[in-house]
C-alpha cells in the first residue's frame, strides 16, 4: 500500500466562499484527479471499479473501503440510519481526521468568528458513551464540541428538555453570542416544543443544525417556517442549516443568509440529470454528487448521493450580506423509493408478522 | 395465537362483504362436490376468457391478454384431450377438496391461473389477495363478480371466495387446517412463514419459491440472423425481460453465449444495442430509484463477483460480462441488467446450476442439446426450457409441477 501521495491542498487555505467557480473548478479538478490516482493505487477495491466517476454512497454500507492499512485507521464512523438499515462504515486516519478538523474550523469560524463561544448542544451526553465507533450523530456533536467552549447538553438521557441546564446556560452566557447545535428534527420536535412557552431568550444565539428535512416535510414544516417559528418563540435570528453526510467527511454545505446552501472552497456539488446522469442545467432538479479533497484514507472524494437537489445560481452573490461565490443550491429531498414488482419477497411483511 | 372464530375478513369475490371467517369457511366446505372438467366450470372459464379478451382495459395490460389466451376454449379443449388420452380405466379422478391459494402481491395475474386450474379440477377455492390492491386486481375482481352473478354459474359461485386480510397467523392457520392443497407463491420467507400453519394430515403444499432464470443464445445464430429475424428476436427478448421490470422469476438475468469468444463478440455487438434501442422505442424507462439500485448493485457485483467488463446501453440495459460462472451469485436488482458469459457449449452450465434455477429461454440451439442438458442436470435445477419470447408465458407445467394434475386426486379401482 502506498503512502498518501502529496497533493495540492492549497484550497484548504483559500477563501471559503470567495473563489469564482471556474477558478475553483480548475484547482479542485486537479486535486481530485490526484486523489483518484491515490485511491486507485492504495485501495484494491477502488482499483477494481475502473473508470467510475463517483461511488454510490450505498457502497459504504456493504463494503469496507479503505485506502490506508488497517493499523493506520484511528476512527471508524458509522451512519445512524433507521433501525434495520445497515450503516455505512467510514475509516479515518490521522491525516484525514486532521484535514476534516481544519475544514470544519474554517467553515465554523466563517459564521462564529475566530473566538470559541459557549456551546449548547440539543442532544444528550449519552450519545458520546461509545468512544470506539461513533454514530454520525455522535461524530457531528463531537466535531462541533471543538468549536464551542464549555459545552452543555440540553436534553436528558430520556431525550426530554433538561430545563435546569438550559436556564443555567442562559443565565451565564445568554447576554453574549453563543452557539447552539443539534439535529433539525430534534430541534423542532423536542427542543422548540418544550421551550416554546417558557419565554427563554435565545436572541444572541447562533443555531447550526443538520439532519435532513424529511420528517419535517411530513409535518409540512419547511426552512422558512422553521426559522420563523424559532424566531417568534425564542428571538433566535441567526439560524444556519447545513447539508452533509458521514460518507464524505468535511463536505459541509452551509446555508447562506439567502437560505441557499454553499460548498466551501475544497468541496463542491454536481447535480446530475436523473435521465442521462449528465450534469444538469442550473435550475434543474437532479441527483446530487458531492466531491471533496478531504478524504484520503478511504475513496470518498467523489460520491453519488441518494438525494435530489437543484443548483439555483453560480457566482452570483445572493442577497445583501451574503456575498458568496460559487454554486448556490437547495436539497429537494430523497430519491423516492421504487415500488417493487416481481414474484419474490412480495409478502415480506407477512413473513415478518408470522415470524 | 388469537381466537380466529370471531375474525372477520374482507370478501372481494363473489361479492363484496365483511364476513366472519368461520361462516365463510363453513359455506365453502358445504358446497356440493364437483368433478374435474365439469360443464359449469368449463363454461365459466370460457365466458371469463371471452370477457377478458374483448375487454378494452385488457388491451392496455399484456398480462391480462395472456391470461385470456391461456384460458380460451381451444386451449382448455386441448388440455382435456391430453387428459383423455392419458386416462386409465382403473382410475377415477376427483377433486382434492379445498384449495387455499396464496399468490404473490405484485404479479397481478398469477392468482387467476392458480385458482382457475383448481376450479377446472372441481375444487373449492379460497384465494388470499394481497391487502394492497392494484388496479388490475380490482378490475379482475369486478369482472369475476359480474360473471358469477349469472344464474348459470350459481354452483361455481359457491366454490370460490377471494378475500383480503391483514397478516394474521390465526386466519392463515384456520384456513390451512381445512385445505387439501395449499398453493404458496414466494418469496422464500413467505413460504417458511406460511408453513408454520399446519395442514390436515392429507394436505399438501405446492410451493413456488424465489427463482433465477437465464437465457442461452447460439452466437452464430444471432450473428447470422437476418435484419427481420434480429428484429423479432429483440422484441421477444424485450417481452422476456421488461414486462415486470425483470423482477419476474422467469425473466432471464444471465445470458449465455454458446460458441467461441469471437462469435459471441460479433453477436453481442449486434444484439445489445438493438435491444436497448427497442426498449427506448417502447418507452421502457425504469424509475430513478430502480436505476440507482442498479448502479449500486453493479458496483457491488464488480467488487464481489467474477465481473470482467461492464457495458452500459442507456438507462434500460446494463450488461456485466463474467469471465467464469464460478462464483457468480444470483442476487439481482431487476430493471434491465444482464450478466453474460461465453461458453463453448451448454455442458459448461451444468456445474453451476442449482435447484433455484427455473427457466432457460433459448434461441438458435438444437432440441437435442436441451434434452441432453436436462438429462445431465438430472434434477439439480431448471424446470422449464422455452424459446425466447415465452419466458413469462404461464403454462400448466411450472416449477416442476403439472398444475392440472396436482389439483386432482385419483381413486384406484381394481376389478
Amino acid at each position: 500500500v502506498t503512502a498518501v501521495t502529496a497533493f495540492d491542498e492549497s484550497l484548504l487555505d483559500a477563501p471559503l466562499y470567495g473563489l469564482p467557480q471556474a477558478d475553483k473548478e480548475r484547482r479542485l479538478t486537479a486535486a481530485l484527479a490526484e486523489l483518484t490516482a491515490h485511491h486507485r493505487a492504495a485501495c484494491p477495491s477502488y482499483r477494481r471499479l475502473t473508470d467510475v466517476p463517483y461511488l454510490p454512497v450505498g457502497l459504504f454500507k456493504s463494503h469496507r473501503l479503505a485506502s490506508v492499512p488497517a493499523d493506520q485507521i484511528t476512527t471508524t464512523l458509522t451512519s445512524s440510519g433507521t433501525t434495520g438499515q445497515v450503516p455505512s462504515q467510514i475509516f479515518l486516519d490521522q491525516a484525514t481526521a486532521h484535514r476534516q478538523t481544519r475544514a470544519l474550523a474554517a467553515i465554523m469560524s466563517h459564521i462564529l468568528g475566530p473566538r470559541r463561544i459557549p456551546l449548547l448542544i440539543i442532544d444528550t451526553s449519552d450519545l458520546l458513551k461509545n468512544r470506539v465507533a461513533f454514530s454520525a450523530r455522535g461524530a457531528g456533536v463531537l466535531g462541533m464540541m471543538t468549536f464551542g467552549a464549555q459545552p452543555r447538553f440540553a436534553l436528558d438521557p430520556g431525550m426530554q428538555l433538561d430545563r435546569v441546564v438550559v436556564e443555567e446556560f442562559l443565565a451565564k452566557h445568554g447576554e453574549q453570542p453563543f452557539l447552539i447545535f443539534g439535529f433539525t428534527f430534534m430541534i423542532w420536535a423536542t427542543f422548540l416544543e418544550q421551550i416554546r412557552d417558557l419565554g427563554m431568550d435565545l436572541s444572541r444565539g447562533i443555531l447550526v443544525h443538520s439532519g435532513g428535512w424529511k420528517k419535517l416535510a411530513d409535518r409540512a414544516v419547511d426552512n422558512p417556517t422553521f426559522k420563523a417559528e424559532l424566531r417568534r418563540a425564542t428571538g433566535l435570528r441567526r439560524v444556519y442549516n447545513f447539508y452533509g453526510m458521514v460518507e464524505q467527511v468535511g463536505s459541509v454545505f452551509l446555508e447562506g443568509e439567502d437560505g441557499l446552501l454553499y460548498p466551501p472552497a475544497f468541496a463542491d456539488i454536481i447535480v446530475r440529470d436523473p435521465e442521462t446522469m449528465e450534469e444538469a442545467e442550473v435550475g434543474s432538479i437532479g441527483v446530487i454528487q458531492t466531491v471533496s479533497m478531504i478524504p484520503t484514507s478511504y475513496p470518498g472524494h467523489s460520491l453519488l448521493t441518494e438525494d435530489l437537489g437543484v443548483i439555483e445560481r453560480i457566482d452570483q452573490a445572493g442577497l445583501p450580506g451574503c456575498g458568496r461565490l460559487g454554486k448556490a443550491f437547495r436539497v429537494v429531498g430523497r430519491i423516492p423509493r421504487a415500488e417493487l414488482r416481481g414474484c419474490s419477497d412480495t409478502h415480506a411483511a407477512t413473513a415478518e408478522a408470522h415470524s | 395465537v388469537s381466537d380466529s372464530s370471531a375474525q372477520r375478513v374482507t370478501v372481494r369475490v363473489p361479492e363484496h362483504a365483511e364476513l366472519p371467517l368461520t361462516d365463510l369457511l363453513a359455506a365453502l366446505l358445504a358446497a356440493p362436490p364437483s368433478t374435474p372438467f365439469a360443464e359449469d366450470a368449463l363454461a365459466f372459464v370460457d365466458a371469463f376468457s371471452r370477457r377478458l379478451l374483448a375487454d378494452p382495459i385488457s388491451r392496455a395490460h399484456p398480462e391480462l391478454m395472456a391470461l385470456g389466451f391461456f384460458m380460451r376454449k381451444a386451449e382448455i379443449t386441448r388440455a382435456q384431450a391430453d387428459r383423455a388420452a392419458a386416462a386409465r380405466p382403473e382410475l377415477v379422478e376427483v377433486p382434492v377438496g379445498l384449495v387455499f391459494h396464496i399468490p404473490p402481491a405484485n404479479v397481478d395475474t398469477i392468482f387467476m391461473y392458480s385458482w382457475l386450474q383448481a376450479l377446472l379440477a372441481g375444487n373449492c377455492n379460497l384465494v388470499r389477495l394481497s391487502a394492497r390492491s392494484s388496479p388490475v386486481v380490482d378490475h379482475l375482481c369486478q369482472l369475476l363478480c359480474e360473471l358469477l352473478a349469472a344464474p348459470a354459474f350459481a354452483a361455481v359461485r359457491g366454490r370460490v371466495a377471494m378475500i383480503q386480510y391483514r397478516h394474521d397467523v390465526a386466519i392463515t392457520s384456520e384456513i390451512s387446517a381445512h385445505a387439501g392443497l395449499r398453493v404458496i407463491w414466494g418469496g422464500d420467507a413467505t413460504i417458511d412463514a406460511i408453513r408454520h400453519a399446519p395442514l390436515p394430515p392429507h394436505g399438501r403444499d405446492l410451493t413456488f419459491a424465489d427463482r433465477f432464470s437465464l437465457m442461452a443464445l447460439g452466437s452464430t445464430a444471432v450473428a447470422a440472423a437476418s435484419a427481420a429475424a434480429l428484429a423479432t428476436l429483440v422484441e421477444q427478448l424485450f417481452n422476456d425481460l421488461y414486462w415486470f421490470d425483470q423482477a419476474g422469476c422467469s425473466s432471464p438475468r444471465l445470458c449465455l453465449w454458446i460458441g467461441s469468444d469471437d462469435q459471441a463478440a460479433a453477436a453481442r455487438s449486434r444484439l445489445w444495442p438493438a435491444l436497448a434501442a427497442f426498449a427506448n422505442h417502447r418507452g421502457y424507462h425504469p424509475d430513478l430509484a430502480m436505476r440507482m439500485a442498479k448502479e449500486v448493485f453493479c458496483h457491488r457485483a464488480v467488487l464481489d463477483g467474477p465481473v470482467s467488463a461492464r457495458r452500459h446501453y442507456g438507462a434500460a440495459l446494463t450488461v456485466l460480462e463474467v469471465s467464469t460462472l464460478e462464483g457468480l451469485g444470483r442476487d439481482h436488482p431487476g430493471a434491465g441488467l444482464l450478466f453474460e458469459a461465453v461458453v463453448a457449449s451448454l455442458d459448461e452450465l451444468v456445474p453451476w446450476v442449482t435447484r433455484k434455477d427455473q427457466t432457460l429461454t433459448h434461441f438458435g440451439l438444437a432440441h437435442e442439446q436441451l434434452l441432453d442438458l436436462a438429462r445431465q442436470l438430472a434434477g439439480r435445477g431448471l424446470d422449464r426450457m422455452v424459446p425466447v419470447g415465452q419466458a413469462l408465458q404461464m403454462s400448466r407445467w411450472w416449477d416442476g409441477y403439472d398444475l392440472a394434475s396436482e389439483m386432482i386426486r385419483r381413486v384406484h379401482i381394481v376389478k
